[in-house]
């Protein structure tokens, strides 16, 4: 059986293990998928600008508070986000971006996020290693088959 | 004796963290503080020692929403610093760079961030209940701006095709080419976004500004120009410290911008800009602005975001007449030679006017860098003007205070303030013994 390939999004920002969703994308961009499959976005509400999609949805993003390059799964809209405080459209948390598109109807599936856990988070500071190899692995996952990634 | 304190711990619906503390005092304003408490991210310093070409992708960085702004102004600078002119096309691309930085830029704000307040929705998602058609669009617009920025430099978030002298990249025609239509839809859509914006109702607050914008003879003023005010100011970015200055506060980590030598805040943005150059306007957006009744000069800053709306047509008709026009002929950047000097250059990112100042040394390094964001310059006039707004409220027997709360969040909303990139500079006084 065929499995749909999923459109995916990296969120980040060039400081440390935040990369961790970007390196994602980057990584399957290695492995072949184009502009119109994967792309990275640095602010949740830019997740905008690639809706209506046609295929599932997989956001890609770093977490913190556990340990680095460690993987965990959120299927939104059955489990529910972990939110910042929204305090600007910098930070207009994904779970509110999500209910905006759903509300406007440019969403009609679920959306899968997965995070990889990071600790480094200085001013433009390198992934750490851990991170940059659980990025690569997730990549191979989302690679050979979704849902299994 | 009474005293009432407002408090807004965390403004919301702007970029950054930031709070409000107003103090009353039977009756009366006794203080006014937009706490800045973001801590401040130290950029100038960063770039000091590093080759003037890593200076385009840091400061791009300082900035999520208006990264081009922070990139060309540095650009220009460091051009200025060096003695690079450049060629028409590589002129007419950046003005392309820089409305499709408007048009993301003001299409979120009006959207998202400061029509809620218009209709008592307290969020951008509240607000897509009531008008689904009307926020798509302005997501619409949203995306068409960040898709030029695409194709221009690289990627909408931190570009990278940014360099001193030029692009690495000049755009390809085709993929500017496949803008037309969009460019053509956005067009009218932002005819009507204006329209919606300019029929809500303001509250009734008019302060006297002295407005600061870059102006210029023959165009509506981005990038090059002369800094002028409404006050009589008239000079070139490299004597933007003969007219303006920078002092720090107590409850903002952020430094406060002032007109020097008296020490009084001024207005930059939208409606500075529309104040000074409004002639300089598309026909569209010039004649939009005229039907729908816009005050020249508007003092009213919760109309901020009509003037937003009108500079959203003027940004979408330029980019698509620069599109319809472009024939890619290079060369694309043009080369220099490192050489000491100093440039400065003023810009007008989305919110306002946005100063950078480099010296370099012989070999290309950078020696100092000032760099004063919009929102730092406008610090000063959204306290002045949230008390002549509590005097008005209080004037009129409103003393509730939940009321007065939101009432000055919407003012401060109106401005469209960028706490992220004010936050970035803190003197350090280094002591040694």
């Amino acid at each position: 059986m065929s499995v749909e390939r999923p459109y995916v999004i990296g969120l980040g920002s060039p400081h440390g293990d935040d990369q961790a969703g970007w390196l994602v994308v980057e990584a399957l961009r290695l492995r072949g998928w184009s502009a119109a499959e994967a792309k990275n976005i640095a602010q949740p509400v830019d997740v905008l600008d690639a809706l209506p999609v046609d295929r599932p949805l997989l956001l890609c993003d770093a977490a913190n508070g556990g340990s680095v390059g460690s993987f965990r799964t959120w299927s939104w809209p059955s489990m529910e986000l972990p939110t910042l405080k929204p305090s600007g459209s910098h930070n207009m948390p994904l779970a509110s971006v999500l209910e905006l598109a759903r509300q406007l109807r440019l969403l009609n599936g679920s959306v899968v996020v997965k995070t990889i856990d990071g600790k480094n988070w200085a001013s433009f500071s390198k992934a750490s290693e851990a991170v940059e190899m659980a990025a690569r692995k997730l990549a191979d996952e989302i690679d050979g088959g979704y849902p299994n990634a | 004796m009474s005293e009432i304190v407002l408090d807004v711990p965390i403004l919301t619906r702007v970029e950054g963290e930031g709070g409000l503390t107003v103090r009353l005092r039977d009756g009366l304003v006794e203080s006014v503080q937009l706490r800045i408490y973001e801590p401040p991210r130290l950029f100038e310093s960063l770039l000091r020692g590093r080759p003037l070409e890593n200076v385009p992708d840091i400061t791009a960085r300082i900035c999520g929403i208006c990264p081009v702004a922070y990139q060309m102004s540095s650009v220009h600078a460091l051009e200025a610093a060096l003695g690079v002119e450049v060629t028409r096309e590589i002129h007419q691309l950046r003005r392309l760079l820089y409305c499709g930085e408007w048009i993301e830029s003001h299409a979120l704000h009006m959207h998202l961030l400061q029509a809620p307040d218009f209709f008592g929705a307290m969020s951008g998602i509240d607000l897509a209940e009531q008008f689904p058609a009307e926020v798509k669009r302005g997501l619409e617009l949203k995306k068409y701006g960040n898709e030029l920025l695409e194709i221009l430099a690289g990627r909408a978030i931190h570009p990278i095709n940014v360099a001193v002298g030029g692009f690495y990249r000049l755009p390809d025609r085709d993929q500017l080419q496949k803008m037309i239509p969009k460019l053509e839809w956005s067009v009218q859509a932002s005819i009507d976004a204006t329209r919606w914006v300019a029929g809500l109702e303001f509250p009734d607050l008019s302060v006297e500004y002295e407005c600061v914008a870059l102006s210029h003879s023959d165009e509506y003023a981005m990038n090059v120009g002369q800094i002028r005010s409404t006050r009589g100011v008239c000079c070139s970015a490299a004597d933007y410290a003969q007219h303006f200055s920078e002092r720090q506060v107590s409850h903002s980590t952020a430094l406060q911008a002032v007109r020097i030598p008296g020490e009084t805040p001024y207005l930059v943005g939208p409606l500075a800009r529309l104040a000074l150059n409004r002639e300089q306007l598309s026909g569209t957006a010039r004649r939009l602005a005229d039907e729908v009744g816009f005050p020249h000069p508007c003092t009213n800053p919760y109309q901020a975001i009509v003037a937003r709306g009108i500079e959203l047509v003027h940004a979408c008709e330029e980019a698509l007449q620069i599109v319809r026009n472009y024939e890619r002929r290079g060369p694309a950047r043009i080369e220099y030679a490192p050489q000491a000097g100093c440039g400065a250059a003023a810009t007008e990112a989305p919110r306002g006017l946005l100063y950078h100042r480099y010296e370099v040394d012989a070999v290309g390094n950078v020696q100092a860098a000032v760099i004063i964001p919009p929102t730092s310059q406008n610090q000063g006039q959204i306290e002045s003007d949230l008390r002549s707004e509590l005097v008005r409220e209080l004037g009129r027997g409103n003393a509730n205070k939940p009321d007065l709360e939101l009432q000055c969040e919407r003012l401060v909303r109106s401005y469209d303030p960028c706490i992220s990139c004010a936050t970035h500079f803190l003197p350090v006084r280094w002591e040694e013994t």
